[in-house]
C-alpha cells in the first residue's frame, strides 16, 4: 500500500486541525462512537435547525484516519439535510466497502473521496468509518 | 513479590498468572509466587503461552499445578495448544466436554468415563495439529533454548539502546534484560499506535498497535495503546535497523510538528 495515498495532504491537515474539535453550546444529541479494539473515541455534537444540520463538533481521540474523517464529515454535514446527510454516511460506508461502482455516485462526498482508498487497507477501515457510523446513531437517537 | 504476600491469602483457591507479560515483556518469577501460593493451600494455574517459546520451562522444576501454551507462538500451527496438569488434579476433574473417545461404559442411566487423557480428549482429536505441534517442539529443541534465548537477547538488547536513542520515542517496561522477555510495546509522541503501525508497516516490518487484550494495564500506563515488536529466533539485527529507520520516518509520515 503506498502512503502516500493514505496520509495525503488534505487528511493530515484534517487530522491535525482542531476547527471542528470542541464542545457546542445547546447541541440537541451528543453521540459516542469507539472502536473499542483499537481506542479510536469520538463524541459528537449536533444542533439541528427543523431538518438541517446547523451546527457539529466533536472531541476525543484516536489515530490519524479516525480524527481526519470525523473533521472533514462536520466540515460536509453543516447546512445540509437530514435525509441528504444519512444518504452521503451510506455512500461513504459503501466506498470504503468497495460496493460502489459509478465513481459519479461520489461526488455528494466532496473532500471525504479522500478517503477513498482505506479500502485498500482493510486494518484501517474502521478508523474511517467511525464518525459516519456515529453520526447515523445520532441522527437515529434524536428522531 | 511484596505484592503476591499481601494477595495470596487463606482464602485464595487458585491462583492463574502469566509466566511473561504479552504488553511489557516482563518475566515473572512463577517459581517462588508457586511455592508461596502452594504453601497458602492454593492451586497454581500458569500461562506459558509467551514463555515456552523463549524460555526452557520445567513444569516438576516450577511445581505448577497447570501449565497452559499455545502451537502458534512456537512455529506450530494454529488450533493446537498443551495443557499440562498433574494428574492427581486431573484425576479429580470432570470432563468439561462429552463425545468420542471419552467413554469407558454407556448405559442407560449411568456413564463412566476413559481414564486420562481421554477422559479430557472428547470428539475428533485434532491429529494434524498435535503431529504439527511436536514437529515445532522438537526442532525448537534441536536448536537449543540457550541459544534460541542468546539470540533473543542480543536482539532485544539491540533494539533496546536504539529506540531509547530516539528522544520521542518512549519504551515500557523493564529495561534490565535478565527480567524481561523479546517484545517490547513503545509509542511515538504525537502518533497514534495504529499509524505507527500502519506506516512501519509499508517498509515491511509487523508491528502490533493496540491494547493488546490489556485495557487496565493501558489505563495503567495512561495511553489508549501501544505498538508492540517482537523477536524470535529467525529476526536478525538488520531487521532492527530497518525498523529503526521506520519509526523514524512515522513523523514525517504524519506531519508532527511540521
Amino acid at each position: 500500500m503506498e502512503l502516500d495515498l493514505i496520509y495525503t495532504e488534505l487528511i493530515m491537515e484534517h487530522s491535525q486541525s482542531s476547527h471542528n474539535k470542541k464542545r457546542l453550546d445547546h447541541a440537541d444529541c451528543t453521540e459516542r462512537g469507539h472502536n473499542p479494539s483499537c481506542g479510536d473515541d469520538i463524541t459528537l455534537e449536533l444542533r439541528f435547525d427543523k431538518d438541517k444540520i446547523k451546527e457539529a463538533a466533536f472531541t476525543g481521540s484516536g489515530c490519524a484516519i479516525s480524527q481526519a474523517s470525523t473533521s472533514m464529515m462536520i466540515d460536509i454535514i453543516k447546512d445540509k439535510s437530514i435525509l441528504e446527510v444519512i444518504n452521503m454516511a451510506d455512500i461513504f460506508i459503501s466506498m470504503i466497502k468497495k460496493e460502489i461502482i459509478n465513481e459519479d455516485d461520489l461526488r455528494i462526498l466532496e473532500d471525504a473521496i479522500a478517503f477513498k482508498n482505506i479500502s485498500n487497507m482493510p486494518a484501517r477501515v474502521k478508523c474511517a468509518v467511525l464518525s459516519w457510523h456515529t453520526l447515523k446513531e445520532a441522527i437515529k437517537g434524536a428522531n | 513479590m511484596e505484592e503476591v504476600y499481601t494477595k495470596i491469602t487463606g482464602k485464595t483457591r487458585l491462583v492463574s498468572i502469566a509466566h511473561m507479560s504479552n504488553v511489557l515483556g516482563t518475566v515473572y518469577p512463577v517459581k517462588e509466587i508457586t511455592e508461596y501460593a502452594h504453601l497458602k493451600g492454593a492451586v497454581v494455574v500458569i500461562d506459558g503461552a509467551q514463555s515456552i517459546p523463549h524460555i526452557k520451562t520445567d513444569v516438576i522444576d516450577i511445581d505448577a499445578d497447570f501449565l497452559v501454551f499455545s502451537g502458534h507462538k512456537m512455529l506450530g500451527p494454529m488450533g493446537i495448544g498443551v495443557l499440562y496438569g498433574k494428574k492427581e488434579l486431573l484425576e479429580i476433574m470432570p470432563p468439561f466436554l462429552m463425545g468420542g473417545d471419552m467413554i469407558e461404559y454407556v448405559e442407560e442411566q449411568e456413564t463412566t468415563f476413559n481414564e486420562l487423557p481421554h477422559k479430557l480428549e472428547a470428539g475428533t482429536p485434532n491429529v494434524e495439529g498435535a503431529i504439527g505441534l511436536a514437529a515445532a517442539i522438537n526442532y525448537l529443541n534441536k536448536i537449543g533454548f540457550s541459544n534460541i534465548n542468546r539470540h533473543e537477547r542480543k536482539l532485544t538488547a539491540y533494539a533496546l539502546s536504539s529506540m531509547t536513542k530516539i528522544p520521542y520515542v518512549k519504551v515500557y517496561g523493564p529495561m534490565d534484560l535478565d527480567s524481561r522477555g523479546a517484545v517490547i510495546s513503545f509509542n511515538i509522541e504525537g502518533c497514534h499506535p495504529h499509524d505507527v503501525a500502519s506506516i512501519v508497516d509499508s517498509y515491511g516490518v509487523a508491528l502490533r498497535a493496540g491494547h493488546h487484550c490489556v485495557q487496565p494495564l493501558m489505563k495503567y500506563l495512561k495511553v489508549s495503546a501501544t505498538s508492540r515488536i517482537s523477536f524470535y529466533l529467525y529476526n536478525t539485527s538488520s531487521e532492527i535497523d530497518i525498523f529503526i529507520e521506520s519509526i523514524k520516518l512515522v513523523r514525517k509520515w504524519l506531519r508532527y510538528g511540521a
